[in-house]
C-alpha cells in the first residue's frame, strides 16, 4: 500500500503519493483518490513530486481517473516538477493532451477550473476584515 | 579495475530484491552470459506478484548505477524492465507457481535486459498492455519478443550515450 498525504486547500484535495505508481499500487491509489473528490469539489491536485516510477497500468490509472472526474465536471490537474524524469514519460504518453500538467501545486491551482471554483467559494464566504 | 568489490555491490543490490533464490541464480550463471565476467550480470528470480515490481526496480536501478550508467537512461532501463515484468506477471494468472527471471547484461556500450517468464502471452491483453508495449519501444533501442512453449523471453538493449566504462 502507497503512502498518501492529502492536503486540502479551499475545496481543492491537494494528494501526494509517496512512492512509485505501479501495477501493484495503482488500484488502491485509484479508490483513494476517489474518495477524496467530495460531489462539490471542483477537482483535485495529484502531486507525483515525490513518485520517481509511473508504469502503464499507474498512467492507465490517472487517464481513467481524469475521465471519470470529467463526468463529474471536476478536474483532474497533475505536478510533475521540471527535473523529474516523470515530464519526458508523460508527453511520452500525451498525458498533457488530456489533462492540466503544472510544474507547481502553486501553479495546479490557478488552472481555471479549480481557481473559478476556489473564488467562488472565497466571495460565499463572509468578507474578511 | 574496479574500485568497489562486484560480489559486495551485488549482495547490496540482493539484499534490497525481494527476490528468493536470486543469489543461487546469479552463482549459476545464465548460459547467455557466458563470455561477461559474473560482475557484468545480474539474475533475479521473482515471484509474479505485482508486488515484487518495486524490489525489482530498486535492484535493477542499483545495478546500473554500479556500471555507471546516467540519470535519464537508467529510469528508461528501469522503467522498461518493470513494464516487462508486469506484462509477465499479468500472463502467468493462474500458472500455480509462476515466477520470472530477470537478467541484466553489460557488453562494453550496450545494457541488456531480459525478462523471461514461464506463462504464455495472449495477443489480447486486457485494457492497458498495448501502452506497456509502447512505452517499452520507446525507452530502449529495441524491443525482442521471443515465444516459446516453455514461456516468453521479452529483451531489451539499449545502447550507452556517453561515460562508457
Amino acid at each position: 500500500v502507497i503512502g498518501l498525504s492529502v492536503e486540502r486547500l479551499s475545496r481543492v484535495p491537494v494528494a501526494r503519493p509517496r512512492g512509485d505508481i505501479d501495477a501493484a499500487t495503482a488500484p488502491d491509489l485509484h479508490e483513494r483518490l476517489t474518495e477524496q473528490v467530495s460531489n462539490d469539489s471542483p477537482g483535485i491536485v495529484l502531486d507525483l513530486s515525490e513518485t520517481r516510477y509511473l508504469d502503464s497500468a499507474g498512467i492507465d490509472m490517472i487517464f481513467r481517473f481524469s475521465e471519470r472526474l470529467r463526468q463529474r465536471r471536476a478536474e483532474l490537474v497533475l505536478v510533475i516538477p521540471p527535473t523529474s524524469q516523470l515530464i519526458r514519460l508523460a508527453a511520452l504518453v500525451g498525458l498533457p493532451r488530456a489533462m492540466p500538467v503544472c510544474a507547481s501545486v502553486e501553479e495546479a491551482l490557478a488552472v481555471p477550473a479549480l481557481a473559478r471554483t476556489a473564488r467562488e467559494h472565497d466571495t460565499s464566504a463572509p468578507p474578511a476584515r | 579495475m574496479r574500485r568497489v568489490d562486484p560480489e559486495s555491490t551485488h549482495s547490496a543490490a540482493l539484499t534490497h530484491a525481494v527476490a528468493a533464490g536470486a543469489r543461487d541464480a546469479l552463482r549459476a550463471g545464465e548460459p547467455s552470459s557466458q563470455a561477461t565476467p559474473l560482475g557484468d550480470a545480474l539474475a533475479l528470480t521473482l515471484e509474479a506478484e505485482p508486488m515484487v515490481l518495486a524490489g525489482l526496480r530498486r535492484s535493477v536501478g542499483l545495478w546500473l548505477s554500479f556500471h555507471g550508467v546516467e540519470e535519464q537512461e537508467r529510469f528508461d532501463l528501469t522503467l522498461a524492465a518493470s513494464e516487462a515484468a508486469a506484462n509477465a506477471i499479468e500472463h502467468a494468472s493462474g500458472a500455480g507457481e509462476a515466477t520470472l527471471t530477470v537478467t541484466c547484461e553489460r557488453e562494453s556500450a550496450l545494457v541488456r535486459i531480459s525478462v523471461r517468464d514461464n506463462g504464455r502471452w495472449r495477443d489480447s491483453g486486457p485494457y492497458g498492455r498495448g501502452r506497456g508495449l509502447a512505452i517499452m519501444r520507446a525507452l530502449v533501442d529495441s524491443l525482442e519478443i521471443e515465444r516459446e512453449e516453455s514461456g516468453t523471453t521479452v529483451v531489451l538493449t539499449k545502447q550507452r550515450s556517453a561515460g562508457v566504462a
